[in-house]
């Protein structure tokens, strides 16, 4: 459903040829949008670089990718699309950045969210990726830097973490090529709608917040039949999150629930 | 002309001031007199007297005593919420210091309109309480109930927990907010004589001059609740060392805060300080994996227990 | 419900959220990514790599070593890039200067150009790219190579760290450090490399005082002008030693001006700004030289480049324009020139100055062959610079270039307040639209276009009056 629009006009002859494959040229017309995220300083661009042939500079600095990048790359005679979010820790405190990030993967809906981790300092990195899971129904979580990772005598198991947190889990060397086919066809198989998975949860029992959750998640299915994440969405509101209580007052969530949306409408709602 | 619409102007502006006074009264359940209004608005008794008939004259306050009526209240928390809205914004999104957020808020409550202000209450997140502790009304004007009572109640060796620091005078006021005292401190009076009084928190004592204890309003501590003696702040924990994060104080916040809690520097976490600026700061803990670089101010407001290695 | 019926009951129930559910959230997030973490990430013996990280870490932060190291790399980088340039700098304007620009004049001549035409465009226009591109582009692609290799290494976070105490002192972000070290190659990278601060307040301060930076276009009026002016005020055995001592005292100024303009920032019209300080210490990590060679000549040394000659072209035209244009008995050139002379002397500068600084806005790298076509159109001497009014042109005799300036009038005074102006003066417009695209202010890009300017007036007119006073 959600790559009718797109797929209509990959069929056009002016959508772009063969060459612009791995340029990474804009590419206007996609079958499918990947976003990339993660944590800043997590090898993320390396990623998005081994996915799209781009060279994007990396530098050893926590937050250096500021402009929101996009590449593309041709998979199984799709196309698809890679939007590199800001590197963020969290989904949750009102910066700039992390607004961008979040409207993207809330509002955006991409047809897979990538959560880039770094296995040396996982705790963190979970925090954002346990995030991102409350926010989207299709995330493939891709362990970085392994290289580097058994280097310090660190062993990551995939199949567990995979299991704990309800998502494909890829182990990688970006720098190296490593891991890179893997990801590539769980992002395949996840976008054509061959394999599903059930993000972890988190549950709200903080005080006497969960009462108050149901309530308006409640009254939220009822607004918007078609909503998914609703507790997520009750606890913004609960908090007083000003962008989504506007799209909840102005019924934009309940639009952005029933349809994938242009890049057009993202730019637009990340202000 | 311009003469004239600047003293009507001000004369709005004592009005509002003089309905935040009545308001705050009001809220403190004190005593109002024609003396007090006058002195806290720096006027003489007669200016006093005819500002208080000109409230009369609007209906403001009832003609009899010097109560607020309906619309005087109304009209009075929109300027208390306007005040204290604007101060948390000052706190939360500026970089303006500590002291010069009441001056600010001030000079600023005046030119906030009803919609301003539910603007900015939207913006903030609907904040119930201002840096200092008090409670900012609600749109339907309420407000909870006050607590607690001025710490120059109390006696030596007496423990309880800060609820609310008075902003006036500015040069007590930035004292106590050196100390990185904040308003969900506990602490315990360790010394009170007719000069000064010696508090104890977070593993450090501080003097202050007497009047302090008139600024800092205090409440007992919960049931089962005490002091931590083990409980200290960040700062004080020496290199190679390693402790638990007990919490943040309340004055770290906004996006500080906020950055802060996404790195890691929530309870539970465990540092260790890992290296030192050879001038003291900032030092580099090693939080959640990572090496983080904190300045010595961010680190005063860090609570931690040691813990063994 | 209806939608705003939802938004209303969600403020009503807001009241009953305990005060410090985000921070309780948080945690909560946190204490389940630790377990996650806990049951699926093994530690296997000790990690040798840690404990290398760490001994690193402390040698390269520590009171005794860590400043040595830092003095040491930053010497380094800036000793390479300048003998390193050397070469392919003679080599491109060899190529583009000597051979390139007669090639074309002969061409011009061939196809029968107007002399206007081949004068704007050959002598105006292609001289001036030339002249930007063979000064600028060897060291800026030798310094940005370095730095980005330390910056992939992991150092500079580390020099932040060193540096905060002082930088913290004034208001600022121990980055600054580093967008400043960025700054004397090349003002407008500097300012792009602000972006690793994240405090709004600190980054502000750090981009508008990024000019004190003394860029690589400065470095050689610097040099020329203590050299010929001020190395010959000493005995001849060490020269050259006062000569470098007068360009690095220019450049410690510099330092010394974006601290002390940093805290007046800071203290006044930057008060308001939010500001938050965090710094994480990332991992070392080898840097990958041949990628770091690719992306950092892509990412900073063409894109800045390209910017220069874009904005240099136009300035090659009004240069050669404004030579060639005739008013009256004289050029548009020597009219400028007479008319800024007052305000000139009055800054211990001449009005010659003054213009090539006018014009030479889109890049500093033009200053010095702009003052000595324009002392050449204006004094009339003869031997040197013959190509024709409007033509650029440098020559490596210093005792040439002694003569001429001293028969346009120049003296002491006048090299020392040009180095000063040369310090404190409006950034160049590639650096100007840098700071409007990063700032996204109007306000901002103005304030950091005039702050350094006024300094320098004020400066260059102290030091000319105190002067004059005491030599009579």
């Amino acid at each position: 459903m959600a790559q009718t629009s797109g797929a209509n006009c990959s069929n056009c002859p002016a959508s772009g040829g063969g060459k612009l494959e791995r340029l990474g040229v804009k590419l206007g017309q996609s079958d499918f949008v990947i976003a990339l995220a993660g944590n800043p300083n997590t090898g993320k661009s390396t990623v998005f670089n081994a996915l799209t042939g781009l060279r994007q500079h990396t530098g050893n600095w926590p937050g250096k990718t500021i402009a929101r990048a996009e590449g593309g790359f041709s998979l199984g005679g799709k196309k698809y699309k890679l939007v590199d979010l800001p590197g963020t820790y969290s989904l949750l405190s009102a910066t700039e950045d992390e607004e961008v990030a979040r409207n993207y993967i809330l509002f955006g809906r991409p047809d897979v969210t990538v959560v880039v981790l770094d296995p040396m300092r996982l705790e963190r990195n979970l925090n954002l990726a346990l995030q991102v899971l409350q926010i989207t129904e299709k995330a493939i979580v891709c362990v970085n830097l392994m290289d580097e990772a058994r280097a310090h005598g660190l062993e990551v198991d995939a199949r567990g973490l995979a299991r704990d947190l309800g998502v494909p889990v890829v182990l990688a060397a970006a720098r190296q090529g490593e891991g890179i086919q893997e990801l590539l066809t769980e992002i395949d198989a996840m976008a054509n709608g061959r394999s599903s998975c059930a993000p972890r949860k988190l549950s709200y029992d903080i005080g006497s917040v969960q009462e108050s959750i149901d309530e308006l998640a409640g009254a939220l299915g009822e607004a918007f039949p078609n909503m998914p994440h609703r507790e997520w969405v009750a606890l913004r509101l609960l908090e007083g999150d000003p962008r989504i209580v506007e799209a909840v007052a102005s019924g934009e969530i309940g639009v952005l629930a029933e349809d994938h949306v242009s890049t057009e409408t993202i730019n637009a709602c990340s202000r | 002309m311009c003469q004239d619409t600047q003293t009507i102007m001000s004369e709005q502006i004592q009005i509002q001031h003089a309905l935040k006074f009545l308001a705050e009264c009001e809220y403190e359940r004190q005593e109002v007199t024609p003396e007090s209004i006058a002195a806290k608005l720096t006027l003489s008794p007669a200016e006093g007297a005819a500002l208080l008939h000109n409230l009369q004259v609007a209906e403001l306050i009832e003609p009899e005593r010097i109560r607020l009526t309906e619309s005087g209240r109304d009209y009075a928390l929109h300027v208390l919420k306007a005040h204290r809205l604007y101060e948390t914004y000052l706190a939360k999104k500026t970089g303006h210091h500590a002291s010069q957020w009441h001056k600010l808020a001030d000079e600023r409550e005046h030119e906030l309109s009803r919609q301003d202000v539910e603007k900015l209450d939207e913006e903030l997140g609907y904040p119930r309480f201002d840096p200092h502790g008090d409670p900012i009304p609600s749109s339907t004007g309420e407000m909870p109930n006050k607590r607690g009572a001025l710490l120059s109640t109390y006696p030596v060796g007496w423990v309880g927990r800060v609820i609310h620091i008075e902003d006036e005078p500015a040069h007590l006021y930035s004292r106590i907010s050196q100390a990185s005292i904040s308003t969900d401190s506990i602490i315990r009076l360790e010394k009170k004589d007719s000069l000064e009084i010696v508090l104890y928190l977070e593993g450090e004592r501080f003097s202050f001059p007497l009047e302090v204890a008139e600024k800092i309003t205090v409440v007992e501590l919960d049931a089962g609740e005490q002091l931590d003696e083990t409980v200290q702040r960040l700062s004080r924990l020496p290199i190679g060392a390693q402790a638990q994060i007990v919490g943040m104080s309340s004055l770290c916040r906004g996006l500080e805060r906020n950055r802060l809690l996404d790195l890691g520097v929530v309870p539970g976490t465990i540092t260790v300080a890992e290296l030192m600026n050879p001038s003291g700061s900032p030092v580099g803990y090693r939080i959640r994996g990572a090496c983080i670089a904190l300045r010595k101010e961010q680190a005063d407001r860090i609570r931690i227990r040691n813990v063994e290695q | 419900m209806k939608p705003e019926d939802i938004v209303k009951r969600a403020s009503e129930l807001r009241w009953k959220l305990p005060q410090d559910f985000h921070d309780r959230w948080v945690e909560k997030v946190y204490a389940e990514s630790a377990q996650i973490a806990e049951r699926n990430v093994q530690q296997k013996g000790t990690s040798h790599r840690l404990t290398w990280e760490r001994r690193l870490d402390s040698l390269l932060t520590n009171r005794w070593t860590g400043g040595p190291i830092m003095v040491l790399m930053l010497a380094a980088v800036l000793w390479i890039t300048i003998i390193g340039a050397n070469v392919p700098s003679g080599l491109l304007a060899n190529l583009l200067l000597d051979h390139g620009h007669p090639f074309l004049k002969d061409l011009a001549q061939s196809a029968h150009f107007p002399w206007w035409l081949s004068g704007v465009l050959i002598d105006g226009l292609y001289l001036t790219m030339a002249w930007v591109i063979s000064v600028m582009l060897p060291p800026m692609a030798i310094f940005f190579p370095l730095f980005t290799m330390l910056e992939d290494f992991g150092y500079l976070p580390r020099v932040a760290f060193n540096m905060d105490h002082l930088f913290q002192r004034v208001g600022a972000h121990g980055k600054q450090a580093l967008t400043m070290s960025m700054g004397w190659g090349c003002n407008a990278a500097g300012i792009v490399a602000t972006r690793v601060i994240d405090s709004p307040r600190e980054r502000l301060i750090a981009i508008i005082t990024n000019n004190f930076a003394l860029c690589n276009g400065r470095w050689p009026t610097q040099i020329l002008l203590a050299t010929i002016f001020l190395g010959v005020l000493a005995p001849p055995a060490v020269a050259g030693l006062v000569s470098a001592v007068a360009v690095l005292g220019v450049a410690l100024l510099g330092v010394l001006l974006t601290f002390v303009t940093s805290w007046m920032l800071s203290t006044t019209v930057l008060k308001g700004e939010a500001s938050t300080f965090t710094l994480e210490l990332p991992p070392f990590r080898p840097p990958n030289i041949l990628r770091t060679l690719y992306t950092s000549l892509i990412d900073r040394t063409l894109i800045v480049l390209w910017r220069a000659i874009v904005f240099a072209a136009p300035a090659g035209i009004v240069l050669w324009s404004i030579c060639n244009i005739p008013l009256g008995d004289a050029s548009l050139a020597q009219w400028l020139v007479h008319i800024l002379d007052g305000p000139g002397w009055l800054i211990g500068l001449n009005g010659v100055i003054l213009v090539a600084y006018i014009v030479a806005i889109p890049a500093n790298e033009i200053v010095i062959p702009t003052v000595l076509m324009l002392t050449v159109l204006t004094t009339g001497v003869a031997g040197v610079g013959e190509q024709g009014a409007g033509v650029m042109f440098e020559t490596s005799e210093n005792a040439t270039l002694a003569m001429l300036l001293q028969a346009g009038g120049w003296t002491t005074l006048t090299a020392v307040c040009l180095m000063l102006f040369s310090l404190c003066h409006n950034p160049c417009s590639t650096t100007i639209y840098t700071i409007y695209k990063e700032t996204k202010s109007l306000k901002w890009t103005l304030v950091s276009t005039f702050m350094p300017i006024v300094i320098g007036i004020v400066l260059c007119g102290a030091v000319a009056f105190v002067w004059r006073m005491f030599s009579g």
